[in-house]
């Protein structure tokens, strides 16, 4: 076990390895430096290219676009006012204030410095509790396997998108789409409508990348384009343009604590990034001695939004390496990698690929480095590319989702679905469905009919065996709590909100 | 009230209510045994209908807001700007338009007009920067994607 942990960490320092990180480092700075493209994006483009290579290659890839793209949201959003995406909007606040005053440099330095600390920290506590969670889990039986995906599913249903029920209807929708084809149990051909082509299901990577990349080009597309011709101001003096280890130090522990804000909240399936930075904000803003600076320029304001937003990214691993669950997005693609590869994220992948679950470990630590020298020896270029004009991003975008679609299967039927949930995506985020659930209920719903199929027939068809186990019985009470609780909770922020607007 | 809501949450009652009452119809083979082919796909339509019920119930009984907290966010992706649907649904022809190329003319051919369409749509009128991108690019795909993953893109009907 030990030469295992020993020769997966040293895989990361081969040439292959690094090489790939750094690609997929500038990659994720490229997409998520430009507005209106994010690193998730450049996730499901590049995933085609993972079934090439071995899983320590391409899933540290797709890691250093994660890790690289969530930080480059901020690079935009302190540069132009305009974050690349969500979780980067608390850095406005403060980065293009600092902007204004000609001490972007510094911004960019700051953000970059909380953002490989959060993702250092979160990483640590990955390490340190994924291992020692998957033997709890490793003791689950079909049973108590089928109620906690259920627990994951109605929790990223409720709390991912703006409504619990258009969540939850997500999450279904996807897992019902998942159930086209043939039946692992049974060997029936399902809702296939004679398409010899759905025998196989729906194709993930097409469905994924319709999802999650058309509809951002489609809505770019709708919205009505203005020239921006912002030159960005630089202070000549150096000390504008970087952040010394006094002011880091100073920082030191809002960093810390919005790494933990982030850590926890990035754990917990369907909560992601944006709450992380938000939550960050506020009370780094509430415990700072100086409150007032906040909105004006304030070091902290950076550093407690970027730490915690990157903090996520290690953390969202927790659910998917020890109980099969993605907590977002990006850990449902990252998922979805794996299982290509022939891997079953799980407690299992602790015993049975413990070269690659470690050399993901050590990738993890490697992606931090690499990004830091990356990001730091590139910022003039990513500043140019955050202002590159859209009709060169977008043409280039929608080439490359059909040449993705296309690589998995050489098919145009998948570049069919392609399209269809392209638009599918759109229709989605024009009526507040959540993209993200759906796609973490397709990937789920085989896992959950699998152990929902063992576990009927353990107790001969009776349903009864599910609330005769008392972990299962437990997971269905949390759900329904979880259900009530946040819908309450929703329910009261509106009502506040309707107050303070009457008000 | 929401219209989309409305419209959303009656068209999938709708629909779903219909394919629950037909769903057997649409599943066939299988080993005959305990567990049905269909009891789990049933249950979820049949979530979504009671779901979609409640959405509609709760769209006319709420007059809903949008948070404050979503639309900042909303308003700081976005913009105030407005949505343009006619360029949408131009996009969307420009996308099949290209799949029906593909599969007749390859991806050499149909990707330089499919890539200066879009450019065009988006305002881009740059025909120095333009003309050489639009052509030099599907090449150098199609080059790396033969060389690297060893796939070949559509090479079009007349062309194989």
């Amino acid at each position: 076990m030990l030469e295992s942990i020993m020769s997966g960490l040293l895989s990361v320092c081969t040439i292959e390895t690094v090489m790939a990180i750094s690609f997929g480092v500038f990659c994720g700075l490229l997409f998520g430096a430009i507005p209106g493209i994010s690193g998730v994006m450049a996730i499901a483009l590049l995933m085609p290219m993972t079934f090439y290579v071995s899983p320590l290659v391409g899933i540290p890839m797709l890691i250093g676009i994660y890790k690289s793209g969530v930080f480059a949201g901020s690079i935009s959003a302190i540069l132009l006012n305009t974050p690349g995406a969500p979780p980067a909007v608390c850095t406005t606040f403060d980065g293009y204030p600092l902007t204004k005053k000609g001490k972007a440099g510094k911004a960019l330095n700051m953000a970059l410095t909380a953002s490989v600390l959060g993702c250092t920290t979160s990483d640590l506590l990955l390490i340190a509790c994924a291992a020692p969670l998957s033997v709890l889990t490793l003791k689950a039986g079909p049973v108590e396997r089928f109620s906690l995906i259920i627990f994951a599913l109605t929790i990223v249903g409720s709390v991912s998108g703006k409504s619990i029920l258009k969540g939850i209807m997500s999450c279904a929708l996807g897992c019902l789409v998942a159930s086209i084809g043939i039946s692992e149990s049974t060997g029936a051909t399902r809702f296939t409508f004679g398409l010899t082509e759905l025998m196989g299901g729906i194709s993930f990577v097409p469905m994924l990348v319709g999802l999650l990349a058309l509809p951002e080009v489609i809505t770019q597309v709708g919205t009505k384009l203005k020239k921006s011709h912002q030159t960005i101001i630089r202070s000549e003096k150096p000390e504008d343009n970087r952040v010394s280890f006094k002011e880091v130090k100073k920082c030191g522990r809002t960093i810390f604590k919005s790494s933990l804000i982030g850590s926890f909240l990035g754990a917990m399936p369907g909560l992601g990034a944006t709450p992380a930075a938000f939550l960050a904000y506020g009370e780094a803003k509430r415990t700072s001695k100086k409150p007032e600076e906040f909105g004006k320029g304030s070091l902290e304001g950076i550093a407690a939004p970027e730490a915690a937003n990157n903090a996520t990214c290690g953390a969202a691993m927790i659910p998917m390496l020890t109980l099969s669950i993605p907590g977002d997005d990006v850990t449902a693609i990252l998922m979805g990698a794996f299982m290509i590869q022939g891997i079953t994220p799980g407690p299992t992948i602790f015993y049975e690929h413990p070269v690659v679950v470690y050399g993901i470990f050590g990738s993890l630590i490697m992606c931090n480095i690499l990004l830091f020298t990356i990001a730091k020896a590139g910022f003039p270029v990513w500043m140019k590319l955050a202002s590159l004009p859209k009709y060169h991003i977008f043409s280039f975008v929608t080439v490359f989702c059909f040449i993705g679609a296309y690589t998995v299967n050489q098919s145009l039927f998948d570049i069919f679905i392609l399209i269809l949930f392209g638009v599918i995506g759109y229709l989605m985020k024009m009526a507040n469905f959540t993209p993200v659930a759906f796609i973490i209920g397709f990937i789920l719903a085989p896992f959950a009919e699998r152990t929902f199929d063992q576990a009927l027939t353990l107790s001969d068809g009776s349903f009864m065996i599910f609330i005769s186990h008392p972990f299962s019985v437990i997971f269905f009470i949390l759900s329904i709590i979880s259900v009530i609780g946040t819908g309450m909770r929703k329910y009261k922020i509106s009502m506040a909100e309707r107050g303070s607007v009457l008000d | 009230m929401r219209k989309v809501d409305l419209t959303v949450g009656i068209t999938i009652a709708i629909l779903f209510s219909l394919f629950l009452m037909n769903i057997e119809k649409f599943v066939y083979g299988g080993i005959p045994g305990s567990i049905s082919p269909v009891l789990l796909p049933k249950l979820i339509v049949a979530l979504i209908v009671v779901l979609s019920i409640i959405m509609i119930g709760t769209t006319i009984l709420n007059k809903n807001k949008k948070s404050a907290h979503s639309t900042i966010i909303d308003k700081a992706i976005d913009g105030d700007e407005g949505v343009n649907q006619k360029l949408i649904v131009i996009y969307i022809s420009i996308l099949l338009l290209y799949l029906l190329s593909l599969y007749v003319f390859g991806f050499i051919l149909s990707t330089p007009l499919v890539m200066f369409a879009i450019m065009f749509l988006l305002g881009g009128r740059n025909m120095k920067v333009i003309l050489p991108l639009v052509l030099i690019s599907p090449l150098l795909f199609y080059y790396l994607c033969y060389h690297f993953l060893k796939v070949i893109l559509p090479q079009g009907l007349f062309f194989v």
